[in-house]
């Protein structure tokens, strides 16, 4: 039943500060990913966590006993990688049987542990092929099965998904979740890919220049960003240069031609300073009447149906363009004008940051 | 539109086996055309064979009225972007926008002019005098693209160009490829096996699966009218149910052994109602409802929700229905109220469920179970 603690964990690799004093609790039984732009730091902590580099400085617990010195097959855990490391000139029952086997069980034990390991993966398939005669997708639950058949509880995955093509990604994401909470796994998953951590994990830890910049649900990550860089690079939002104005105990976003109510300000901005609203293209409510608070009538510049959601392209008034998805069975033209409410804990506001707006919303 | 690129019944084998087989469609001047589908359909083959790298078995390629069938690559006026690109490393970005533009004879002002402008688009005159090992992936992509569109081909070919990078910077260039195609007024054919890029991209999508385009259309005509089952599982997140038609008359579908699992649909084909075996039914996740209307149009379900999953600012609700004999997918905007944990009410219109022959289940390349 593994629980996983980092503490002050800081690594160098020459000039490059790869981490830098990170602090992290995952919790037994849960699913968490690391998300962040390549060159992040969240590999190299995985990879920490794993004892495949040992960190300059700090510890990581697994169940509360430090690892230090612990090499990584006594570390209880199950790596799988990105490029699918299977063993090629064995059989795909041979390769989850090898772990066991290593351990020095009996063939017969070792052989009863791969097939039932490779049953609870479900993958149902004659056991005497070889990994290059299966899918992608299929020979990374094998690698799973393979993790499980040394009765690891701990399963760090290392982009486990990168290798294989966007529809298969979407199966095998559900199916991992599945898996690992059906055993009552930990997980640890690493991910540049934002859709793919939010939709699978229980935590997600948003890293960036070998920093924890935010860590919480899917859901906070969303509609709670504690900087414009989590507003932006997990999931989308549209960002606004505007004017901080502060009344009645609330923020607005003065952006000239309108102004809106934000209710999501995680640091406090003075009044009549430039500031950056963020708003995602779901906050964006379609009304009929222009009573409610946070309204506005802008005019749709384009309007693409996907499924129940409208895709529109909109202009707020001073010519802003902004994204909107909106579900709704209307037929909406480009061209026409209609109201839109953005809810007010649905507008994020923050400080103009010190580096730049690009600099802080650069993907890097 | 008139027709920019004719390409009739292409065929191509490979020891024996039919990559392609007898693939058929044209592309309008300037269309953004892309061709979506999964690993192994052949969309690379096909785009090869449009640039000349490859020679079809049989079949007829023209370009801008042109037969370019015996026409090798650098003379059928395209500028082609493989899945793998290189650049050269011992030149500067300029060096490898320019370089290709010399070695057509663009007079030296003119390419230069040519050059300036394309960088300036793609965000890259700054890094102009970088080398390529000095930039990151998504700038190296860029340079690759910017090579490809210097050119000036009228038709440009491209091979999975945005898959390489990371998902956010890959979804920040989709953006700026259309406009900058758009602007230029290139005819495109884009290669893909991801559904997101196609809907962003393309003016018409052909869906293709085992050498053969299945259907092409825009992508709402695909999403509505989906000719098979696998578009319209490739196209949208699907509950693919295996059933059995129960009542043939009053329609009713649903498991032979679980009672509790019945639903009506609207329309049978009556090739499949003849049957009266199994069948596939189909149900989008977005087609389905909590605590749906009682009206008789709505199949209704006591379910269980297994989980709540997060997905933008959507949910994606496990549903476990009949004790878990059956489970259903819901993809919703506004329920965000729903738990796991809570007992509800599900429910699907008789007209939202689309229902396929059963040999059409092999169609899907990763199936549930």
């Amino acid at each position: 039943m593994p629980r996983v603690d980092v503490v002050n964990v800081s690594k160098n690799f020459g000039a490059i500060q790869a981490l830098s004093r990170v602090n992290l609790t995952v919790d037994d039984g849960s699913y968490v990913c690391f998300l962040g732009p390549s060159g992040c730091g969240k590999t190299t902590l995985l990879r920490i966590i794993a004892g495949f580099i040992e960190p300059d400085e700090g510890d990581v617990y697994i169940d509360g006993k430090s690892m230090k010195g612990i090499p990584p097959e006594k570390r209880g855990i199950g790596f799988v990688f990105q490029d699918i490391a299977l063993f090629p000139h064995m059989r795909i029952v041979d390769n989850v049987s090898f772990g066991p086997e290593v351990r020095r069980w009996s063939y017969k034990d070792a052989l009863k542990a791969a097939l039932s390991c490779l049953e609870k993966v479900r993958v149902d398939l004659d056991h005497s092929i070889y990994p290059m005669e299966v899918s992608g997708g299929v020979a990374q639950l094998v690698s799973i099965a393979r993790a499980l058949a040394v009765k690891s509880k701990l399963l760090l995955l290392d982009e486990p998904l990168g290798a294989l093509d966007p529809k298969m990604r979407i199966y095998m994401k559900y199916r991992l979740r599945e898996i690992v909470k059906s055993f009552g796994l930990t997980a640890i998953h690493v991910t540049h890919d934002q859709d793919e951590a939010l939709s699978i994990a229980d935590k997600v830890v948003v890293m960036r220049r070998g920093k924890i910049i935010q860590t919480g649900s899917p859901k906070e990550l969303y509609w709670k960003p504690k900087s414009l860089f989590v507003a932006y690079f997990v999931g989308e939002a549209n960002i606004i240069e505007v004017v901080a104005r502060y009344s009645d105990g609330s923020y607005i976003a003065d952006g000239g031609g309108f102004k809106l109510v934000c209710g999501w300000v995680p640091n406090p901005i003075e009044e009549g300073r430039r500031a950056v609203l963020a708003v995602r293209p779901e906050a964006f409510r379609i009304i009929d009447q222009p009573m409610e608070k946070n309204t506005l009538r802008v005019e749709v510049s384009s309007a693409k149906r996907i499924g129940r959601l409208l895709h529109l392209d909109i202009l707020l008034p001073g010519s802003i363009h902004v994204k909107a998805k909106i579900k709704s069975d209307a037929n909406i033209e480009p061209g026409s004008k209609i109201y839109v409410k953005i809810p007010e804990d649905r507008c994020f506001l923050y400080p103009y940051p010190k580096e730049g707006l690009e600099e802080e919303i650069s993907p890097v | 539109m008139d027709s920019f690129l004719k390409v009739f019944d292409i065929w191509k084998f490979y020891s024996g086996r039919a990559i392609l087989k007898g693939v058929s469609f044209e592309v309008g001047k300037g269309e953004y055309f892309v061709v979506l589908g999964p690993t192994g359909a052949g969309k690379t083959t096909l785009l090869k064979i449009l640039a000349g790298i490859v020679h079809p078995d049989r079949g007829e390629v023209s370009i801008g009225g042109r037969s370019v069938i015996d026409v090798p690559p650098e003379e059928r006026g395209i500028g082609y972007f493989p899945q793998f690109f290189n650049l050269f490393n011992h030149m500067t970005v300029w060096g490898n926008v320019y370089f290709p533009l010399l070695v057509r004879d663009v007079d030296a002002f003119e390419a230069e002019k040519i050059c300036r402008e394309i960088l300036s688009l793609m965000h890259l005159l700054d890094r102009a005098d970088s080398y390529p090992y000095e930039l990151s992936g998504g700038m190296r992509q860029r340079v690759a693209l910017a090579r490809a569109l210097a050119t000036g081909a009228e038709l440009l070919l491209l091979d999975e160009p945005l898959s390489q990078l990371d998902a956010k910077l890959s979804v920040e260039l989709r953006r700026e490829l259309k406009s900058i195609a758009k602007s230029l007024g290139r005819t495109v054919v884009h290669v893909t096996n991801n559904v997101e890029e196609a809907v962003e991209l393309a003016d018409r999508i052909a869906v293709m699966n085992d050498g053969c385009i299945v259907q092409i259309g825009s992508y709402e005509e695909l999403r509505r009218k989906p000719r098979n089952l696998f578009v319209a599982y490739f196209l949208s997140d699907a509950n693919i149910l295996r059933v059995h038609i129960l009542d043939p008359y009053n329609r009713i579908l649903g498991s032979p052994t679980e009672n509790c699992f019945k639903f009506k649909v609207e329309t049978l084909r009556e090739d499949i109602l003849k049957d009266k075996g199994e069948v596939i039914a189909y149900i989008d996740a977005e087609d389905i409802k909590i605590d749906p209307p009682t009206d008789s149009g709505w199949n209704v379900f006591d379910a269980f929700v297994e989980e709540v999953l997060f997905h933008r600012g959507e949910y994606v609700c496990i549903l476990k229905v009949c004790g878990g004999a059956v489970k259903l997918r819901m993809k919703s905007m506004d329920e965000s109220w729903v738990e796991a944990g809570l007992r509800v009410k599900v429910g699907f219109k008789a007209s939202d469920v689309h229902v396929y022959d059963v040999s059409e289940y092999e169609s899907i390349p990763y199936r549930e179970g």
